[in-house]
């Protein structure tokens, strides 16, 4: 499938229209620090694999934002909103789901995760959406909250995503608006510094 | 699990953000050493600083009321602390954890409740809507809920009050309800790609639509310019011309004499030997703080408020504070609030614009015919990325068929239910054994929908695809959600089935109030918070006609 509508949009080169505090929230996410705080490095790999099939994302700059985003979140843990009653704080989740990935890559193919070919992993992750695998005997905390788990992992890689700015210019989001607002609106209208679809109609399906 | 419920201990609290956090006029200060009521009995302690903290404190403090209020999360500085990103304002929302339960579990958070002076104001979508005469008679009209202690007209003068207050902009003429128009600013223009789908859908199949009435300006007004179509109402306005208690209510409750204590989490009530209450107990920066008070208003919404009552269990209220019904945390209320997608060959760019602004409520009123009683409203309602793609993955949806969505992203349009959901005393606010930070017990939030609300989902679910279908739209997902939360308090006639009567006030504590959304005894089919502040408005014109203080500001503009 041809990868976006708007080939050659870069929201990036809007920014100096944005305020100084959007600026430097978006800007520092193209910034990652290859360094965590609560991630090991075999985590920080696993995550990278399974975002990667979850998004269907192969850029490393934009995993690598994905992988930082678990790594904040997870660590300066400033409460996770929601949490179903019977399932671990997220910290311990991720955590335990993460090693419960190796486990159950190595009984169901004999290897670890990240040694499985991308479709076993990819029905790895299908499986647990599913809730279709039997983890009882996996771990020692007994049977894993499948479903929990793989909500937890595609939110937190969603959230991030969504917020980089190579997946904007993708899109076509035209971005941060303030102080300079939209004001062709309408039906069919752009403001000058929005993305146009494609002349050769790279059109919709 | 150990301490706090971790497994491993790792991940810890963050640390507060850094804000003043003691307010009055003319001063602010980053600690709780210069207080102007510090030591004093205040006439008027409130508690959360959101839609209906804001009016309280500013109708009373402008009666001459001495008033401290108390919020949990930060003085936001719009200014510096938004930011026109979606991940960055999460901050916005209540982010504290929340268990929850029952077949159709909550998403707590940004999702409906908010933190930080102006509380859900702050990120709101700003549509602002009146409930319905039948919304406060269910019980009568259509057998199903209870009815309010209040009717339509007891808060006709109040909604009047608020909506010129702020400047609600909306249309000439408002197709349904008792309130027909005109609002005190003209409505919106121009509208979105995705407002205009919307109607073209609308006119299509014969449903009536509207410009949505909108807490948001479009002159200049009060120092705020006019709205930039910038379409992040839900991350926090930064040019101000969106309303929020923030920036409205708050700042001039200061000049009018109050005092305003953020960062600072009331984690107790405290009680007198004859069953009246003296005041409350607050933390701030791990140390704790007390502030005496002749009234306690409680305006910290659906799940807090609750928790704060049962927490403060004594051996006078063995069962939580003004809980002699057992109603205290019972009948929740989210309204259904399910968004329809469709595709269009055409660009919608659901990002540009004020995210609602086309409405219809031509199926509001109960119609037997439909198989469920009440109704609902829907709007035409923007996205951004992060909504758009966590909505789809909440649906299910992952992998190379996300990435075809965001691909498409600027094609989806997208209407969104606000759906009346009935009370049920199984949904519910309780504590459990976990405990936050401060030593409180965490929450447990209960909810399952009922038959008549999954009847009305499916039903507003099918015309929102057939409204998108009109307007030349391939309807392609349905992600289920909520969306304001109600209820858990709620107000009635009877001391045996309710907490607080007409005025807000607690049948079992005569100087305890409890005002927000939590006393709410049916959800109605709208937006709440024109509600919200109308009540708000009116306990403040009730608590100061009690103290013998009838100049009330309220009374006295209604007069003019
Ligand atoms: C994303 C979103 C969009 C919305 N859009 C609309 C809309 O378009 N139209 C509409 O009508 N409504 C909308 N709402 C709903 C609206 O936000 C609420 O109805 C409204 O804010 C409720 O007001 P309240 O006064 O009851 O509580 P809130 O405004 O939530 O205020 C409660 C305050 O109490 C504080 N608090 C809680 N516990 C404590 C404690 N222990 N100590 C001290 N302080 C405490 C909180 O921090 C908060 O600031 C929306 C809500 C959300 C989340
Ligand atoms: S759309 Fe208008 S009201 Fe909403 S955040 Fe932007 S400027 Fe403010």
């Amino acid at each position: 499938m041809p990868r976006t509508h708007y080939p050659g949009f870069d929201v990036m080169s809007q920014k100096d229209a944005w305020d100084p505090h959007t600026q430097s929230v978006v800007t520092k996410r193209l910034q990652v620090s290859p360094r965590y705080e609560f991630l090991t490095e075999h985590e920080a790999r696993l995550i990278r694999a399974i975002a990667g099939h979850l998004l269907y994302e192969d850029r490393d700059e934009v995993l690598s934002f994905v992988v930082a985003h678990f790594d904040r979140q997870l660590h300066a843990d400033r409460g996770e909103a929601e949490r179903e009653l019977n399932v671990p704080p997220q910290a311990d989740l991720v955590g335990w789901g993460l090693a419960a990935f190796d486990a159950l890559a190595k009984s169901l193919h004999g290897r670890p995760f990240l040694e499985c070919g991308t479709q076993e992993q990819i029905d790895l992750i299908a499986g647990l959406q599913r809730g279709e695998w039997h983890t009882e005997g996996l771990a020692e905390h007994g049977a894993l909250p499948q479903k929990a788990l793989f909500k937890k992992l595609l939110g937190l890689a969603v959230e991030a995503h969504a917020s980089h700015p190579a997946v904007w210019s993708e899109m076509g989001y035209a971005g941060p608006a303030y102080p300079r607002g939209y004001y062709r609106i309408e039906r069919g209208l752009t403001d000058l510094w929005e993305p146009r679809r494609a002349q050769n109609g790279a059109g919709v399906k | 699990m150990r301490d706090n419920g971790k497994l491993t201990g790792r991940g810890y609290p963050a640390a507060p953000v850094g804000h003043h956090c003691d307010h009055y006029a003319g001063h602010r200060f980053p600690h709780l050493r210069n207080r102007k009521y510090g030591r004093d009995e205040v006439d008027v302690c409130i508690v959360g600083a959101g839609a209906a903290g804001g009016v309280l404190a500013y109708i009373l403090s402008r009666a001459g009321l001495s008033v401290v209020v108390i919020e949990a999360g930060p003085f936001w500085d719009p200014a510096t602390d938004f930011a026109s990103d979606e991940l960055e304002m999460t901050k916005l929302g209540w982010q504290d954890t929340r268990l929850v339960s029952g077949s159709d579990p909550l998403t707590m958070g940004k999702n409906n409740s908010g933190r930080g002076v102006g509380g859900g104001t702050t990120h709101f979508t700003g549509v602002f809507l009146r409930f319905h005469e039948s919304d406060f008679m269910t019980y009568t009209v259509d057998g199903v809920g209870v009815d309010w202690p209040l009717r339509y007209e007891d808060l006709a003068p109040y909604y009047d009050w608020v909506e010129r207050d702020i400047r609600v902009s909306g249309p000439r003429h408002f197709p349904w309800g008792p309130f027909r128009g005109p609002y005190p600013f003209p409505e919106r223009d121009p509208l979105s790609a995705n407002a205009n789908a919307f109607r073209r859908g609308c006119e299509a199949l014969g449903i009536r639509s509207t410009v949505t009435p909108l807490a948001i300006v479009n002159a200049p007004f009060d120092g705020r310019p006019p709205c930039i179509n910038r379409g992040f109402c839900n991350q926090g306005c930064m040019p101000n011309s969106k309303f929020s208690t923030l920036i409205h209510h708050i700042p001039k409750a200061i000049a009018a004499g109050a005092e305003v204590l953020s960062d600072c989490m009331v984690t107790q009530i405290e009680v007198n030997g004859q069953g009246r209450v003296t005041g409350v107990v607050f933390r701030h920066d791990g140390q704790e703080h007390r502030q005496k008070a002749r009234y306690v208003i409680l305006s910290n919404f659906v799940v807090e408020t609750p928790r704060l009552l049962l927490q403060s269990a004594s051996s006078l209220f063995p069962d939580g504070l003004a809980n002699s019904s057992g109603m205290v945390g019972k009948c929740i209320m989210p309204h259904s609030s399910h968004d329809m997608y469709a595709l269009f060959d055409e660009e919608i760019r659901l990002y540009k614009g004020t995210p609602v602004l086309a409405t219809t409520q031509d199926f509001y009123e109960t119609d037997r015919q439909r198989g469920f009683a009440r109704g609902y409203t829907l709007h035409a309602h923007g996205a951004r990325p992060v909504e758009f793609a966590k909505g789809l993955a909440g649906a299910g949806v992952w992998g190379s068929e996300l990435r075809a969505a965001l691909r498409d992203y600027n094609f989806y349009a997208r209407v969104t239910l606000v759906g009346e959901v009935l009370p049920n005393e199984a949904n519910c606010v309780t504590l459990s054994d976990e405990r936050d930070e401060h030593g409180m017990q965490r929450a447990v939030v209960s909810f399952s929908y009922g038959p008549n609300d999954n009847a009305l989902i499916q039903h507003a679910v099918a015309k929102g695809n057939e409204i998108l279908a009109a307007a030349g739209g391939k309807p392609r997902y349905v992600v289920p959600d909520t969306a304001h939360l109600m209820g858990g308090c709620r107000m009635g006639k009877d001391p045996e089935t309710s907490v607080v009567d007409a005025d807000s006030r607690c049948h079992d504590v005569p100087n305890l109030y409890i005002c927000s959304a939590a006393v709410f005894p049916t959800s109605g089919g709208a937006n709440p918070t024109n509600t919200v502040m109308a009540i708000a408005a009116r306990t403040a014109d009730r608590l100061l006609e009690r103290l013998g203080r009838l100049e009330g500001m309220v009374t006295e503009a209604m007069a003019r």
